[in-house]
């Protein structure tokens, strides 16, 4: 079992390394989409029956200031992921405030259960290995549905790895924070399922964008995104008659 | 440095002092119009924000918010441009029929996704962070509202200006575009199953959202 996980593994790897692209030469962010569909499903079947019922429930029991305290305190015990790749991307500055806050919440934060660094003017800087990588330049391959992880890709997997590697949290912790996320999430996974027109790619897309801006720190600066985006094809200012030609769907 | 030299940098002053009060001008000119044209977009927003958050703190039926909150949507988003760009090169696979349907239905999707969006956030403050002028002379709005989480939620409002009236054309919530999100959607459903197919999927999403909030 194990063996033909790795083997998968490495094959996704294989596939995600080579860029795919689609005949008009738009890249396919998606080669393997039917398994990651496959995966999507059991995964949302997994939140369904077993994570979205606890999730639902601590928040019912869970006073939502609780909840939100509990997020800062998993929060702060991913302070040596921050730490070590604002440093990995040349941000002294930025790393050096994570310590600050670290050891002001940590303190006179009881535990990071409260968060007096922002109040006292200490930025907090939300990086993770991932994001150094993409800095770093390495592209991060195809879009891969993980079981159990979720939306991923090549580079964001391994990051994933080594953001568990140094998140201070005893595994044994991570199915409360896991619960805790989800519930924080629920409004947000609501209105996504009940708008999307296709939730599978709304997913896609939604992670797909995301990553691209928190890699480039656009998340933060109001940079947004590509001014292509926004332009209006000017074949579609003389455009009146549905042409055939540029039909491509197969 | 070279005192005798003054007389000739004299003569040249005339020219000097025209361009150089061209260019001051120009530039405090387009400085003072972008700064215009910022603040024009953010009182769109926060009267939008404001008008919409009024609604729904309302006692008024959910039907009656609803229909006020289109209303408030419908004169602040620019929809013909927003299916535009949504669609981008696929658009021209539209008959004229088609692409007034996807208009309409995708204005109201729209219209209800953004009151249910802020439905949630309804008792929370709006915060607004700054303003930016876009390179195509579009202005991004930059709010941010207190979530469920210790981090707030980042959502940006690009708006572009029509006929004297600036007008939303993208929300961008945590770095995802909204227009880029319904492009990837609509570029899947549309070479699978096509136009009408994808109108008739936003039409009949639109009605059990309806069915479901009344």
């Amino acid at each position: 079992m194990t063996k033909r996980i790795v083997v998968v593994f490495l094959a996704t790897l294989l596939v995600g390394c080579a860029t795919t692209r689609y005949p008009d030469g738009s890249i396919n962010h998606d080669p393997v989409e039917g398994s990651n569909r496959g995966v999507f499903s059991f995964n949302r079947g997994l939140d369904e029956y077993v994570l979205e019922p606890v999730a639902d429930g601590w928040a019912f029991i869970t006073p939502n200031g609780l909840v939100v305290a509990f997020d800062r305190f998993f929060t702060n015990l991913k302070f040596p992921v921050r730490f070590l790749t604002n440093l990995g991307q040349g941000e002294i500055v930025q790393s050096g405030a994570e310590v600050g806050r670290f050891i002001v919440n940590t303190t006179i934060g009881i535990l990071g259960f409260f968060d007096l660094a922002t109040p006292m003017g200490i930025g907090f800087y939300e990086e993770d290995f991932g994001q150094m990588f993409g800095r770093w330049g390495i592209p991060s391959g195809a879009y891969w549905m993980v079981p159990i992880v979720g939306p991923s890709s090549p580079r964001d997997l391994v990051g994933f790895f080594f953001d568990s590697v140094f998140n201070l949290l005893p595994w044994f912790g991570t199915p409360v924070a896991l619960v805790n996320s989800r519930a924080i999430a629920a409004p947000q996974i609501d209105l996504a399922e009940e708008t999307a027109l296709d939730y599978y790619v709304f997913v896609r897309d939604a992670y797909i964008q995301r990553r691209n801006a928190q890699v480039l720190n656009t998340l933060g600066d109001a940079a947004g995104s590509s001014d292509e985006l926004y332009e209006i094809d000017r074949n579609l200012m003389y455009e009146v008659e549905i042409d055939e030609q540029t039909d491509n769907s197969e | 440095m070279n005192r005798p030299t003054i007389p000739n940098s004299a003569r040249r002053t005339p020219i000097c002092a025209v361009v150089v009060a061209t260019l001051v001008w120009g530039i405090a000119g387009s400085a003072s119009a972008a700064v215009e044209d910022e603040s024009a977009a953010k009182e769109v927003i926060s009267d939008t924000v404001g008008a919409v958050i009024d609604v729904l703190r309302s006692e008024d039926a959910t039907s009656a918010k609803q229909y006020q909150i289109e209303q408030i949507v419908y004169a602040r988003f620019d929809f013909d441009t927003i299916s535009k760009l949504v669609l981008a090169r696929n658009w021209k696979k539209l008959s004229a029929s088609q692409r007034d349907d996807f208009v309409i239905e995708f204005k109201h999707h729209l219209s209800l996704t953004y009151g249910r969006t802020l439905k949630d956030y309804k008792d929370q403050k709006v915060n607004f962070t700054s303003t930016r002028s876009e390179k195509n002379k579009d202005v991004t709005v930059r709010t941010q509202i207190k979530g469920s989480g210790a981090e707030p939620i980042l959502v940006d409002y690009r708006l572009r200006k029509a006929s004297d009236d600036w007008r939303v054309i993208d929300v961008i919530i945590e770095g995802v575009s909204l227009i880029q999100n319904f492009r990837a959607q609509t570029q899947d459903i549309l070479s699978d199953v096509g136009p009408e197919k994808l109108i008739e999927k936003l039409r009949q999403k639109n009605a059990e959202r309806e069915a479901k909030s009344s």
